[in-house]
């Protein structure tokens, strides 16, 4: 490993970045764009306030106290009042509710007789979240009216009012959401996310870096000037990228994080180094596949595309048992796999370190495959770089 | 047939089938990615989610509750918790979801008239999985209460008719519309295949003319277009529509049907929802491709602007619930208009009236695309608008 050498090479990345837009587009610019973009449109964390169209086709006092009590929670906003469930269908097919609550005649009626009162829920489920918060609003207001009717019952038959109370609702369930209290969108897809971003600009920048060496005929004066070393050519080539995305993951938990509201709960000098060491694999994996590409279009073409299946394969949205073996296998050869999991049980679950040194292991073997393979892919071109100049030479 | 549009739009064709960027674009990246999004939530919806159970109580009433949870089709009682293990090591180690406490004296409590609360936890690290356990847990308590409360109101004297009203006086009947069956596959993959269609789309036509300058083969070109531009845009439109259309054939004909994905609404809305979208795209992409002279900046342009699109589009996190800025940036990308459409047909069924919203969007951005094909066609007027050589003599 020569020093002079790696610094001469670092300096030439350096002004090849400087002088090629698209890779200092995708580098510098993206990464903080993105950021600002991705990060505030969760900022609000969770939804609120979704909009609901009503059919109130009883019009009495109880019909408009239940629809009272639920424009008062916290996801339900009453913003459309149909007179008929034609004109309503209207509003739901327009997307303009999400959901119609129908209260059908004789809904007064039936409360005082003590029948059971059915009211219609029409759920717009092609957005699982809205479809969701909205269900659970309903049955909640429903449940409520469940309670005080059981304890007047109870009290009738000459039961005193607390008893009465503590009978109507004799089991509860106390739900808690853990390491996510409020069960919120934000805190769910947020941490990964950022480092999503992070991940698919180091892969677009660098890819499009070696890409145009290899075009350029580049990556052979690199490697004449590296004296044939991977150390030499591979510090020198990647220097640049390791030094910036050290600075962008300080800026992702020291500045996102907290501005995002997101939990940091392990120790910095641990998610730092693990961190680091993802960057790496994934520098040499980009690396690797990189070296195979002959333009830089065809590089970002690819790479671009990558995001969503790199993303969604390491489990982060679904069930990761629940994949095909053969997707499982996948994922577990992408850097981003045991990062994921790292990440979640260091900063968010805050764990012991025993319980995420598998992770850290897989990570370690990733790393090494990567090596590897990057080592011996240099190796190949090294030969070919060679037997070309003696061929020339010759 | 001697058109200029006609040997342009040939030979655009013959030019997009020898580019290893169509082969890319139109072949390897989507059957490869839609294969994998598709496969991933292949099973559709997630049933038996591992849960621990720490049943404290050990009576009849727990293990009736137990017996409830074991039954529900969303869990799987997979540990058997004792009072050595610690809810987090739970978690991890044996790899559950959700962990439901059973309280000592539950049973007791519960003949005593002393309300008790049984403790849920649910990993909510991933909220998939958080939603579903909330939902059951609450099912199965509130049944479980109700059963309690119907056995201590029967002995009180109540008329049997009255019974249900006075336990449930709401009864909520709720019809899901759009993907009732709760299925991932249903809900996803359509959302992802689409907008993945969209970055094709625009990818590929933000290289329409910008290659053709770099390849030096714009000359060619002009001259078989006879100079006219006109022929030249409509020649190359036809030809990425062609593509295009092709890329919606492996969706709608091959992927759809492969992962089962119904499509309720009617076919020709559907085409005409495409069509518009498609234009949208190309026209966007052939402005872009006419301002910018650098394939890789255009490009690089196209991912910004493309890359973002299902974040903004408001499937999986609603545009009301961003801040201005974002939302006002989720109106600016076409895909969030014509996935609002693109639901309404494929899902819903709805009529033609409800869609007219969204077309009249997208026709606005198809009037943005044109207009910036002009400032492209201004800005680079030297280089599209060659001067014949003769004249030149």
């Amino acid at each position: 490993m020569n020093l002079k050498i790696i610094w001469r090479l670092l300096k030439r990345e350096a002004t090849l970045i400087q002088t090629d837009h698209s890779i200092l587009l995708a580098l510098l610019a993206a990464p903080l764009l993105y950021f600002a973009l991705m990060g505030t449109t969760y900022m609000n964390k969770d939804e609120e306030k979704v909009n609901v169209g009503i059919v109130d086709l009883d019009h009495s006092k109880s019909s408009k106290a239940f629809l009272t009590k639920l424009n008062a929670t916290q996801k339900i906003n009453i913003t459309d009042t149909y007179t008929n469930h034609g004109e309503a269908e209207k509003g739901f097919y327009n997307f303009d509710v999400q959901a119609i609550v129908e209260i059908p005649n004789g809904f007064e009626k039936k409360l005082i007789n003590k029948e059971s009162a059915p009211i219609g829920l029409i759920l717009n489920n092609s957005k699982f979240l809205s479809s969701n918060d909205i269900n659970k609003a309903v049955n909640l207001v429903a449940m409520e009216y469940a309670s005080d009717s059981r304890q007047q019952f109870f009290e009738s038959k000459g039961i005193n009012p607390s008893t009465a109370k503590n009978k109507a609702k004799p089991v509860t369930a106390q739900i808690h959401a853990v390491y996510n209290p409020t069960n919120n969108y934000g805190n769910f897809l947020l941490p990964a996310l950022l480092i999503l971003i992070l991940h698919q600009t180091l892969l677009i920048s660098l890819s499009e870096s070696i890409a145009s060496d290899c075009k350029n005929n580049q990556i052979l004066i690199n490697f004449e000037d590296s004296k044939f070393s991977f150390f030499n050519y591979f510090l020198g080539k990647t220097g640049f990228y390791m030094i910036l995305y050290f600075a962008y993951m300080t800026l992702t938990f020291l500045v996102a994080y907290p501005a995002l509201n997101l939990p940091l709960n392990g120790s910095l000098f641990a998610l730092f180094t693990v961190t680091f060491l993802f960057f790496i694999a994934t520098i040499f994996y980009t690396w690797f596949i990189s070296s195979f590409f002959k333009s830089q279009t065809s590089a970002m073409e690819i790479m671009a595309f990558t995001s969503y299946p790199v993303f969604l394969i390491t489990g982060i949205t679904w069930s990761f048992k629940e994949m095909p073996l053969f997707l499982q296998s996948i994922a577990n050869l992408i850097p981003l796999r045991p990062y994921f999991e790292f990440l979640k049980k260091q900063t968010i679950m805050g764990l012991d370190s025993q319980l995420y040194n598998n992770e850290i292991i897989h990570l370690l073997a990733l790393l090494l495959v990567g090596y590897v393979l990057a080592l011996l892919r240099f190796n190949y071109l090294r030969n070919k770089v060679q037997k070309s100049v003696i061929n020339l030479s010759n | 047939m001697n058109l200029p549009f006609y040997h342009i739009f040939k030979r655009e064709m013959l030019r997009l089938a020898r580019l290893k960027s169509t082969r890319n674009l139109f072949i390897i990246v989507p059957v490869i990615v839609f294969f994998v999004l598709g496969s991933i939530y292949y099973k559709g919806a997630l049933r038996e989610v591992s849960v621990a159970v720490y049943d404290n109580d050990n009576s009849e009433l727990s293990r009736t509750y137990i017996r409830y949870l074991e039954a529900s089709p969303n869990l799987k009682v997979s540990y058997y918790m004792s009072s050595n293990d610690a809810i987090e090591d739970v978690f991890v180690k044996n790899e559950v979801q959700g962990i439901f406490y059973i309280p000592k004296d539950f049973h007791k409590d519960v003949l005593k008239s002393i309300p008790v609360q049984l403790k849920i936890y649910t990993n909510s690290t991933n909220i998939v999985f958080g939603n579903l356990l909330y939902k059951s847990a609450e099912q199965i308590t509130q049944l479980v209460s109700a059963g309690v409360v119907v056995k201590s109101i029967a002995p009180l004297g109540i008329n049997p008719d009255k019974i249900l009203g006075t336990v449930l006086p709401i009864k909520v009947n709720t019809k899901v519309l759009a993907n009732p069956q709760y299925n991932y596959v249903y809900y996803l993959l359509p959302g992802l295949a689409t907008v993945l269609l969209q970055m094709i789309i625009f990818f590929a036509a933000t290289r329409a003319f910008n290659n053709e300058w770099k390849k030096g083969t714009y000359e060619d070109l002009h001259r078989t277009a006879n100079g006219n531009i006109l022929a030249i845009l409509f020649g190359k439109y036809l030809a990425y529509m062609i593509y295009s259309l092709s890329l919606c054939g492996l969706i709608f004909a091959i992927v759809f049907p492969v992962f089962g994905i119904p499509i309720y609404g009617n076919i020709g809305y559907l085409l005409l929802l495409l069509l518009l979208f498609l234009t949208v795209n190309i026209c966007l992409g052939f402005g872009i491709s006419l301002i910018f002279k650098s394939e890789v900046i255009a490009l690089d342009m196209a991912i910004f602007y493309n890359s973002p699109a299902f974040v903004f589009s408001g499937f999986t996190f609603p545009i009301w619930a961003m801040p201005w800025f974002n939302s006002m940036y989720a109106q600016a990308i076409p895909y969030t208009h014509f996935l609002t459409a693109f639901l309404k047909i494929y899902q819903l069924d709805t009529p033609f009236y409800s869609i007219v919203p969204e077309l009249r969007k997208l026709t606005i951005f198809l009037v943005v695309g044109i207009l910036i094909i002009i400032t492209g066609l201004i800005i680079n007027r030297k280089i599209i608008f060659l001067q014949p050589k003769t004249s030149a003599i």
